[in-house]
């Protein structure tokens, strides 16, 4: 299915959205583990199409979920990560940070981020 | 039939009737019908022979200290297999190469006999036991290797036996080997590759590694000391081996 959005440049001042499930949520030391960004293709959501609730709730999940914030500038200062908008058909806001993510660089982009929303029941 | 354990010179359990391969079965599945033994130790045989050195026996208790189960893991042939015993019928299984089946819960009585001999049992039977695991820790890894694929919502893969497998037998060896020492409550997470993530923190301190999903993946770790490390150090360690060094040395 071809997709009706096109793909724009993220400016350096975005902020980019990722729910993260309560099991990656320490909350003795109230942070999240930095494997939230684990993946090659980090999928995250554009803040000029979304809002951290609207993250949340685009997968339906329980309100012991949260949401993990990071700008675009900070993102793309780490080692090797790309910053792209990548819409899908029915998700205008969704892009990616792209690059491989070892623990050092998993580190550093969770160092950068703040938690938009925190899990409800903590 | 009788479960007695009598303790040689070494201090080494032993069942004490002969044919013990049979009767270290029916401990293992302990209230299971003969048929059921049979059809489990048929497909063992069947598959490979079963190899004595890579299984362990790991004994776990609840907050109160007491012995409320068991799991045994290890690997036949080059696959892991894992086994729970314990006092409910939803917490005793089997699993090998994905494959499950159930097991009869353990009974009471079974229990408090080990209860009383569990301090000075090094060894029952096949395999090697090699240690008492908190059952909170047991708990939270069996919470997470029961999630599912797509956990977090972005695609991510349920945590695999090898993860898990190796969670157990590492957090029993390390508690094994640190008994004098002060051992913070673990943190422990999924990470979407099927891995796991382990975090240990103090005010001052952290040591953070990753378990693997598979072998092919490497052992990724991370320490951090504030009085004495200006920054956060990298590496990867080359096994499970490694890794408890390291954390052993951490607890030091």
């Amino acid at each position: 299915m071809t997709c009706n959005y096109s793909i724009e440049v993220i400016p350096q001042q975005s902020q980019l959205f990722r729910r993260f499930p309560p099991w990656q949520y320490n909350r003795t030391t109230g942070n999240v583990i930095a494997e939230v960004f684990q993946d090659t293709n980090c999928s995250v959501d554009w803040d000029r199409y979304s809002t951290p609730q609207e993250t949340l709730c685009r997968f339906k999940k329980d309100s012991d979920w949260g949401v993990i914030k990071i700008q675009a500038e900070y993102a793309r200062s780490v080692e090797g990560q790309q910053v792209l908008h990548k819409p899908s058909h029915k998700h205008q806001a969704h892009s990616e940070i792209i690059g491989e993510k070892i623990m050092k660089i998993r580190d550093d982009l969770v160092a950068g981020s703040t938690i938009a929303i925190y899990p409800s029941l903590y | 039939m009788n479960y007695e354990i009598i303790k040689d010179n070494s201090g080494i359990a032993q069942p004490i009737e002969e044919g013990s391969e049979r009767i270290i079965w029916e401990e293992l599945f302990t209230d299971a019908s003969n048929a059921q033994i049979d059809r489990i130790e048929t497909f063992l045989k069947s598959e490979r022979k079963f190899s004595d050195e890579n299984e362990q026996n790991i004994l776990f208790t609840n907050e109160k200290g007491n012995y409320e189960g068991a799991h045994s893991t290890g690997k036949i042939g080059d696959r892991f297999f894992t086994a729970k015993i314990g006092l409910k019928e939803e917490n005793s299984y089997w699993c090998y190469n994905n494959r499950y089946f159930p097991l009869a819960p353990m009974r009471r009585s079974y229990v408090k006999h080990h209860e009383s001999s569990i301090k000075n049992i090094k060894s029952i039977g096949r395999g090697k036991q090699v240690g008492i695991l908190q059952n909170n820790i047991v708990k939270r890894l069996g919470a997470l290797k029961s999630l599912s694929d797509n956990w977090d919502s972005y695609g991510a893969k349920e945590v695999t036996w090898y993860a898990f497998c190796n969670a157990l037998m590492l957090f029993s060896e390390i508690i094994m080997n640190a008994k004098n020492m002060n051992i913070p409550q673990p943190f422990i997470a999924p990470i979407s590759n099927g891995g796991l993530k382990i975090e240990w923190e103090t005010l001052i301190r952290q040591f953070y590694f990753t378990i693997p999903p598979e072998s092919s993946y490497n052992w990724e770790y991370s320490k951090y000391d504030l009085l004495f490390d200006g920054e956060k150090f990298y590496d990867v360690a080359s096994n499970k081996s490694a890794i408890i060094y390291l954390t052993l040395n951490w607890f030091l």
